[in-house]
């Protein structure tokens, strides 16, 4: 039933394209990384390291991987804590259509450009915005709040706006798996909803809260939107500070330096995080 | 008598509903608020409830800027449909049907542009396609966003290919159909759900691309999140919020056509298999 021209013709094309648009570029990042930094010109052809002693010796530079690592570490905490509970109820929800109701909430926000949500929550937290406007009418205030350009802005509008409904999403189809019977036994030998929740749920959905967290965690380190329109301008990240050096200041070889670094602490979480996972699951 | 049935989970609980409603509330308000800006004639960046208004449409409709840019994210993620979703049935008629060396690497390689991260392929395609010297043109940007929505049209097809039987394409293949041939007129009906799904969801991904088309961009090609983006960055007028809610609509139309479609297809396909049951 298998005919080599066939299985030749299907696969070719789409690995093909996958090389040369996906790989290759991967391979100029990685190669122009160790390429010299020129005035005039992009980069200079010739094989040093000096952008990468650069970066890793400047302490302007280390504060920004720092900030990256700290907004990718709260971003997840955040998404965790606030996204945990609703995918909780989504996947121990046993009427289906109110199950889709609930999740149509969250795909909604999913499916709407980043941009929208990002601008959605400016006109929330802003100067002249929801939240000050309301405060400001009913006395609270004198004059408006700072709520944005700041790092906790950051974390909170980064986690709301783009992690959160791809972690619920994963977490309660996670719950969703969960035997109802093992609930039953449970309470039955208990006798307590929170007892049974730490012993029995908790370690069960930990393959969920593991995968949520680290796409919410990739996409909060390489994130460029929210923290470059919320944050204030001396705490930069890593995909600020890349297409800062790319675009602007034209320094291609230390932007790719950003990027592989960039790369490198993805990759290894991944890895880490899969790794940890068949550990535990022996 | 209709007993109240225990509440196992906990779900029930107040302080439970209460955190996710709020949580809910969280994820919704940005999109409620953009809306409502958007038909308030008050010139600035604040919020209040006091006139309607459509001006900030009319204004985004009749500048020439917006609306090539409009066009401009429609016309790319058009074309970008058309590769990406080709590309993404071979892909699952590969892993699904075929046995072949590598397989393992070939779906790794398929699914790897949604895995690592988008800035890196960012600046990677720049370089790229600078070096092709197709750099900033438009082929560049539908290049890009085939790559990087590829995966998603792959997982969209794969997921209904895996339901299909193999019977039919047996006996056409038994009954003297080539391979190919089969594929054409068998195979490709018979996942049509999915192909309908991944188109829709291709097309929305690529109009809603940023990070992607920051990198890609000049000033030449401006797609409409990026002319977003520099509304906010430099003049900020709640013409933004016309185009965010003509986002919004756009992607709740795609998302609720896509989903329409395939419930109508799984129906419809339900029908004829009762049919030929009952013949």
């Amino acid at each position: 039933m298998q005919s080599r021209f066939f299985t030749l013709m299907v696969v070719l094309p789409v690995a093909g394209f996958s090389i040369f648009f996906f790989v290759l570029p991967f391979l100029f990042v990685g190669r122009i990384s160790f390429y010299k930094s020129a005035m005039n010109l992009p980069y200079l052809p010739e094989l040093t390291l000096e952008n990468y002693v650069r970066f890793l010796l400047d302490p302007f530079y280390l504060n920004v991987l720092f900030t990256t690592l700290k907004l990718g570490v709260m971003v997840t905490i955040l998404s965790q804590v606030a996204g945990y509970l609703p995918a909780y109820l989504i996947g121990r929800e046993e009427n289906p259509k109110k199950r889709n109701l609930y999740l149509m909430l969250v795909i909604i926000p999913m499916w709407t450009n980043m941009l929208v949500r990002l601008y959605g929550w400016v006109v929330i937290l802003g100067k002249k915005g929801l939240v000050n406007n309301t405060l400001m009418y009913v006395g609270f205030l004198a004059e408006p709040m700072k709520l944005i350009y700041n790092f906790p802005a950051v974390v909170v509008v980064q986690c709301f706006a783009v992690s959160l409904p791809y972690v619920i999403l994963t977490l309660s189809s996670v719950i969703q798996g969960i035997d109802r019977r093992l609930f039953e036994v449970s309470i039955g030998l208990h006798g307590s909803r929170l007892r049974t929740f730490i012993e029995i749920v908790l370690p069960l959905s930990l393959p969920g809260i593991v995968a949520s967290s680290t796409i919410a965690f990739v996409w909060a380190i390489e994130a460029y939107a929210v923290p470059s329109f919320l944050g204030s301008p001396s705490q930069r990240t890593m995909s600020i500070e890349a297409y800062f050096q790319m675009i602007d200041s034209q320094n291609w070889p230390f932007a790719c330096v950003i990027s592989v670094i960039i790369f490198v602490i993805t990759a290894t979480a991944t890895l880490l995080v899969q790794k940890a996972a068949l550990v535990t699951h022996r | 008598m209709k007993e109240k049935q225990y509440d196992l989970c906990g779900t029930h609980h107040w302080a439970v509903k209460l955190v996710c409603y709020l949580v809910f509330c969280f994820l919704l308000t940005p999109i409620c608020i953009v809306i409502i800006t958007s038909i308030n004639p008050q010139p600035y960046l604040s919020f209040s409830l006091k006139e309607f208004s459509l001006t900030w449409y009319m204004q985004f409709f009749e500048d020439f800027r917006w609306r090539n840019s409009l066009w401009l994210s429609f016309y790319i993620a058009l074309l970008t449909v058309c590769i990406a979703v080709p590309l993404g049935t071979m892909a699952a008629m590969a892993t699904v049907r075929l046995r072949f060396f590598g397989k393992g690497s070939f779906e790794f390689l398929v699914l790897a542009p949604f895995l690592l991260p988008g800035l890196v392929l960012g600046i990677g395609l720049l370089i790229f396609m600078n070096f092709l010297e197709i750099r900033g043109s438009i082929l560049s940007l539908i290049l890009g966003h085939s790559i990087l929505t590829l995966p998603v049209a792959y997982l969209s097809v794969r997921a209904v290919l895996i339901g299909v039987s193999t019977s039919i394409e047996e006996a056409a293949i038994g009954l003297g159909a080539g391979r190919i041939r089969t594929f054409f007129e068998i195979t490709i009906p018979l996942a049509r759900p999915g192909i309908l799904t991944a188109c829709f969801f291709v097309f929305i991904l690529s109009f809603n691309e940023f990070i992607l088309s920051l990198f890609l961009t000049t000033h030449r090609t401006i797609t409409l999140p990026i002319r977003i983006w520099s509304s906010l960055q430099y003049e900020i007028s709640p013409i933004v919020s016309a185009t965010s809610t003509v986002l919004i609509i756009v992607s709740m139309v795609t998302l609720t056509v896509a989903s329409l479609l395939s419930s109508i297809e799984r129906l419809s396909r339900r029908e004829m298999v009762e049919e030929t049951k009952n013949r």
